[in-house]
Formats: structure tokens, C-alpha cells, sequence
């Protein structure tokens, strides 16, 4: 029988296990790598490295892992958290990824298993759109379908901030997406 | 159907065509990156230092004169009044500094 989350952290704590946390970020890594994608226009080996670093800090900190809250929200923090370093260090890149982001967003052809990958990638680029802390708001409520307390709780703002920036996220969003509105991908 | 429920869609749709990302080295690379395993654990360092401990006081016990030292301690004390005095005022004053901080 697979080991619980908790289980494999307090091996880490106890014991510095690699191979606990090595299962850890097995469990984890494809919802977060894909999250980050998301966050970050699709773009693969940036998303892959803030993934990396972001599992290296939460081996770190996993003593201030605190078991009333999901792992998983507690890695999207620590996520949140080198997406703002990295884009801090990079800004000038981030508004590049924002230019592309909006002039990539006209165009797109049609077919069955093409239009499943070009959604995700659209909606990613869509959300470049958004400042980082709004990608994240809109990414944790509307995909990863979080109630507005967990987000509260996860990015550590109040519940009037997630709820303003939802609802001005999703008419930004119903903008640049409004080519997908009556498509089913299924 | 509202603007903003198409967009619930939208999301909808790709929550439940979410790509599973195979693995493709990336647990090695993080795992690689990780601090080296300590060769002692955290456990097995706190029974080390508490039988440390336990031996050291045994040993301080059987060759350290300790009887002697408690033998020097004087059984009785005279104090006078000024003696008192700076006494209360040392307290005083300790007592003021543990207030304000």
C-alpha cells in the first residue's frame, strides 16, 4: 500500500529520506510542471527549471509544512513564490513572452488531438496576459478548482483580493480565449 | 450561457484533457540536486548525544572532587545592613530591566 503525503514528510524530517521525497515529487510533478506551464506561456524548460527549484526549496522547508493544509497548495506557494523571483530577475523577458502572447493568440487550426494541446497552450499564453499573482488566482480556482478560502489561505492574500481578481481574470480571459468558447475538445 | 460560464468551460475542457507529464529524469535531476544524506539521522544523533552525556556526568561524578566543592560553600551568613541594601537595589534595578524588556 502506497505511503501518504504525510507519512513520506515525516520521513524526510526524521530521517533526511531522499527516497521519500523522491516519491514525493514523483506524485507531484506532473500537476505542478503543468501548472507552471501555464503560468509561464508554455514555455517547457523555464517551467521545468522553477519546478526544480521549487521542489528543492520545499526539501528545505519541509519542516514549516504545516499538515492542515495540501501539499500541493503548499508547493503551488513555493511556486508562486520562484515565478516572482524568476520574472523579478527577468522582467524584461516576461513582457517579451506577454508581446507574443497576444499577437500568437489570432490564429489557430483545427483537428482532434491538435486542438486538446493547442487549448492548454492557448490558455497559457492567454494568461500571460495577467500580472503572475492573477495567473495564479485564476489557475488554482478555475482549473485546479481550489475554493476562494484555500486560495486565500494558499497565496496568504484576503478573500476580497481573490474574489476582485477572479471575476476581472475571467473577463481578461473571456477576451483572449473568445475563439474557444464554442469548441468541445472532448 | 454567460461569457463567464463559457470561460468555466474553457477550464473545464482543460482540466479534463490535463497532459500527464512522464517523469523523463526530472525526479534524478531534483534528487541529484539534493543536499548529501547526512550519515547520521537525526534520531541516531540525539541517542549519540544523550549517552554522551549520561557517561561524561558519570565520569565528572567518580573523579571530580565534588563533595569538596559543596563542603567550601559557607553554611552560614552574616549580612549587614548596607549589604542589604545593595542587595535590594541590585534586585530592584533587575527587576526594572525585565519590565522594560
Amino acid at each position: 500500500m502506497p505511503s501518504s503525503n504525510q507519512v513520506l514528510i515525516e520521513r524526510v524530517i526524521a530521517d533526511n529520506c531522499h527516497d521519500s521525497f523522491s516519491i514525493l515529487v514523483e506524485r507531484h510533478q506532473s500537476d505542478l510542471r503543468y501548472s507552471l506551464r501555464q503560468m509561464t506561456g508554455w514555455d517547457e524548460s523555464l517551467a521545468d527549471d522553477i519546478a526544480q527549484e521549487t521542489f528543492l526549496k520545499a526539501f528545505h522547508a519541509i519542516r514549516t509544512y504545516k499538515a492542515d493544509a495540501k501539499f500541493s497548495s503548499w508547493l503551488y506557494r513555493i511556486a508562486y513564490n520562484q515565478m516572482i523571483n524568476h520574472f523579478r530577475l527577468a522582467r524584461n523577458r516576461e513582457l517579451t513572452g506577454l508581446e507574443e502572447a497576444l499577437s500568437s493568440n489570432m490564429e489557430r487550426p483545427v483537428g482532434g488531438e491538435f486542438l486538446k494541446n493547442q487549448l492548454h497552450q492557448d490558455i497559457a499564453k492567454a494568461m500571460q496576459a495577467l500580472p503572475p499573482q492573477q495567473r495564479m488566482v485564476i489557475h488554482l480556482h478555475l482549473h485546479r478548482q481550489l475554493t476562494h478560502n484555500e486560495i486565500c489561505k494558499t497565496m496568504e492574500i484576503p478573500l476580497g483580493t481573490v474574489k476582485t481578481l477572479i471575476t476581472r481574470g475571467k473577463a481578461r480571459l473571456r477576451d483572449l480565449l473568445s475563439n474557444w468558447e464554442d469548441e468541445d475538445v472532448k | 450561457m454567460s461569457n463567464l460560464t463559457e470561460i468555466d468551460n474553457i477550464f473545464s475542457n482543460a482540466r479534463n484533457t490535463e497532459p500527464y507529464f512522464d517523469d523523463r529524469g526530472f525526479v534524478t535531476r531534483v534528487t541529484l540536486e539534493l543536499p548529501t544524506t547526512s550519515k547520521v539521522s537525526v534520531r541516531q544523533e540525539s541517542v549519540i548525544t544523550i549517552a554522551a552525556t549520561i557517561i561524561g556526568c558519570i565520569i565528572v561524578y567518580q573523579y571530580f572532587p565534588v563533595t569538596d566543592l559543596i563542603e567550601l560553600i559557607p553554611h552560614q551568613f552574616s549580612i549587614t545592613p548596607i549589604d542589604l541594601l545593595v542587595v535590594s537595589s541590585l534586585v530592584s534595578m533587575l527587576s526594572y530591566w525585565a519590565a522594560e524588556e
